[in-house]
């Protein structure tokens, strides 16, 4: 059993494609707000039936992807095909099968959710200002983000502030995340893919950046532009209840089914690392993480300080290595975005 | 015993209040493995280097980030007591003698620039948050620590937490400064299975200049404590320039090796990190603003001195 990068893969035996594709979760709870915006859908009665709309939403949208993918793996197996490799798969051979058509012990075609935290806290966020206090209709809401939160920085710090956000221990919040988790995986899993199973995961590579560059604001707080949560734990700058918390948080929900892969980040900065005490420590952290089902733990050993020079002065800092989201990189080669989002994951301070 | 093992179990004294200011999880410098730190409100000690100013007083106090302030005059228009007030400047003034505490404006502060330091919580709520790192604690080997402030200030409410603590079969320590009487710890330490203990100054003349209060009763509680059996770490702060000097490290030193249960001696570095607390409450000035905070290789001088009269010393 190996793992390519974040997935888990049984090694010599697998056929697998990944990340096809990332989906950007918090984009089909906008979709849906837009859609009774302008009164393409009314608007539910109901935050269980407006929830039900946006599971329909992202429903379709997976629905929709596991179409084509299934065409193209059919078109695969019919024209594509690759001999030398599939010699070197169990079992082609004994079956004397191309692993573009199924020949492999393993085959599945893994997706990647993006954003689960956003979609989470956005979902509360509608459910308290929308259905809870009723202070807001989704139109207006939906006209506040499109605006960009313009002028309502004190209701965008309530949200951020004051609303309860997953991957703090929050039972509501931490509750929602692993409903959404079972309803992606669900999804996902009553799909076929030519010969393929088709398998749940979440993870994002730079594909937050990316994904979240396009976003425009959403109810979670979050600006327009800036990045969707970088991995299965808590948004960026949102984890304010310490590491174990967090680790509890995102251990909430089985891991097990989502083997194209997810990470939960952890950051220190390195003078918290400094006696055979705190090593202890964090060992203990990851030990735990993992025994509770986590599937992949990212440690960032860094100051927050060092990065802002090495930001300043990349010339000092060639070498500064920093893991980025299942993988590592040289700080000094990631963007300005990207780099800030580094900055920004929460630096945990040891007591 | 299993950890937790018999929670449902109530000690007496679970509806206790009391006031505390914080609970921080992954604690890894107070005491061992990974704890939870309970810091209780109030401090019958003074020191200049204090770096809890909010621990201090007994009660809730409004603590003011005027960095976080975006000025949406929400704080204003909640007050009826007008102790915010936003002059034609521009200046943001918050007028403390006209302030009553209640609240308000840190409930209408989402920018968080207004924090009430200090909540009534009762000792069931405390165990609620205790409980949920447990994993952490049997992995780890660590536990719960009471600290502050001085957790003795509160004592009822901190022996319920430890009675309780101990019936669930979680490791308890106490951070204290030793400044109580003897009747508290005497009831406290059956519950306590670690001694958190700061020695700051030998001489008693200085201890009371620096902290102000005098250091007998607190060198005569080290002595009991040790002689009931509860494990010890000493915590010394260091200070440069003010309890740094080899004959006050040494006479410490010497003093400790008649201590029998001290498990090992912390050397606390002094730092800055407190002083915007400061003005954050309006403070008096933050006394040892122009001292400079130990180099690395100082402490270690210091380490070798103690380490000299056999007893384990580390830098914390």
């Amino acid at each position: 059993m190996n793992s390519t990068c974040v997935e888990i893969k049984v090694v010599g035996a697998s056929n697998m494609w990944v990340t096809a594709p990332y989906f950007n979760c918090p984009q089909g709870l906008l979709d849906v707000m837009e859609k009774i915006a302008n009164g393409a859908m009314p608007e539910p009665a109901t935050f269980a039936a407006f929830n039900d709309l946006v599971r329909d939403e992202l429903a379709t949208v997976v629905t929709e992807s596991a179409r084509q993918l299934d065409h193209i793996w059919h078109q695969r197996a019919d024209t594509g095909c690759f001999p030398l490799a599939s010699c070197f798969i169990d079992d082609c051979l004994a079956k004397g099968m191309d692993f573009d058509r199924g020949g492999a012990r393993y085959n599945w075609v893994e997706n990647s959710f993006v954003g689960l935290a956003n979609l989470v806290d956005g979902l509360i966020a509608v459910k308290r200002l929308v259905y809870d206090s009723e202070e807001i209709s989704i139109g207006e809401f939906r006209e506040l983000l499109r605006n960009d939160f313009e002028g309502q920085e004190p209701l965008r710090l309530r949200i951020l502030n004051r609303l309860p956000s997953y991957g703090n221990g929050d039972a509501e919040a931490d509750a929602l995340a692993a409903e959404w988790a079972e309803i992606l995986e669900d999804t996902t899993e009553s799909h076929v893919v030519g010969l393929h199973t088709y398998v749940p995961g979440f993870f994002c590579w730079v594909m937050h950046e990316r994904l979240g560059a396009k976003t425009g604001a959403t109810p979670d707080g979050r600006k327009a532009g800036t990045a969707l949560a970088d991995g299965a734990g808590a948004a960026q700058g949102r984890e304010r209840k310490g590491p174990t918390t967090s680790v509890l948080s995102t251990t909430t929900w089985n891991h097990k089914r989502a083997l194209g892969g997810l990470v939960h980040n952890v950051k220190f900065s390195k003078a918290t690392l400094r006696t055979e005490q705190d090593l202890a420590a964090l060992r203990s952290l990851i030990e735990i993480y993992l025994r509770r089902g986590g599937f992949e733990i990212q440690v960032n050993v860094v100051n927050a300080e060092i990065l802002r020079d090495a930001q300043a002065h990349p010339e000092k800092y060639a070498d500064l290595l920093v893991r980025v989201a299942g993988y590592s990189d040289y700080f000094v080669h990631l963007d300005p975005n990207m780099q800030a989002e580094v900055i920004q994951r929460t630096e945990h301070a040891f007591g | 015993m299993r950890l937790g093992s018999s929670r449902q179990a109530k000690t007496p004294g679970t509806n206790i209040k009391g006031i505390i200011f914080d609970i921080k999880k992954f604690a890894i410098h107070d005491g061992p493995g990974i704890r939870t730190t309970v810091f209780f409100k109030g401090c019958p000690l003074r020191c200049w280097w204090c770096h809890n100013p909010e621990a201090i007083q007994p009660g809730a106090e409004l603590v003011w980030f005027e960095n976080k302030c975006i000025k949406c005059g929400e704080c204003i228009k909640a007050c009826e007591e007008g102790a915010h007030e936003l002059l034609a400047d521009g200046t943001r003034v918050l007028h403390r003698d006209r302030c009553t505490l209640c609240g308000d404006c840190v409930e209408v502060c989402y920018a968080e620039a207004l924090v009430m330091e200090g909540r009534e919580v009762t000792v069931e709520e405390v165990m609620v948050e205790l409980r949920k790192d447990i994993p952490f604690y049997e992995n780890s080997g660590g536990g719960i620590t009471l600290s502050g402030g001085e957790p003795t200030f509160q004592h009822e409410f901190a022996l319920a937490i430890l009675r309780q603590c101990h019936s669930e079969g979680l490791h308890t320590a106490i951070d204290t400064t030793g400044q109580t009487r003897w009747e508290i710890f005497e009831r406290m330490l059956p519950y306590t299975d670690l001694v958190l203990y700061d020695l700051k100054q030998m001489n008693s003349t200085s201890h009371k200049q620096l902290t102000g209060v005098p250091n007998e009763r607190i060198l005569a509680n080290l002595a009991r404590i040790s002689d009931s059996g509860v494990a010890i770490e000493i915590r010394m702060p260091i200070i440069p320039g003010i309890n740094d000097d080899r004959d006050a490290i040494e006479c410490a030193a010497r003093y400790l090796t008649d201590v029998d249960t001290i498990t090992r001696v912390v050397l606390l570095p002094f730092h800055k990190l407190g002083e915007a607390k400061y003005s954050r409450l309006d403070r008096d000035a933050y006394r040892l603003k122009e001292l400079v905070p130990p180099e690395e290789s100082r402490m270690q001088e210091i380490a070798e001195w103690v380490r000299h009269y056999d007893l384990d010393v580390s830098v914390g």
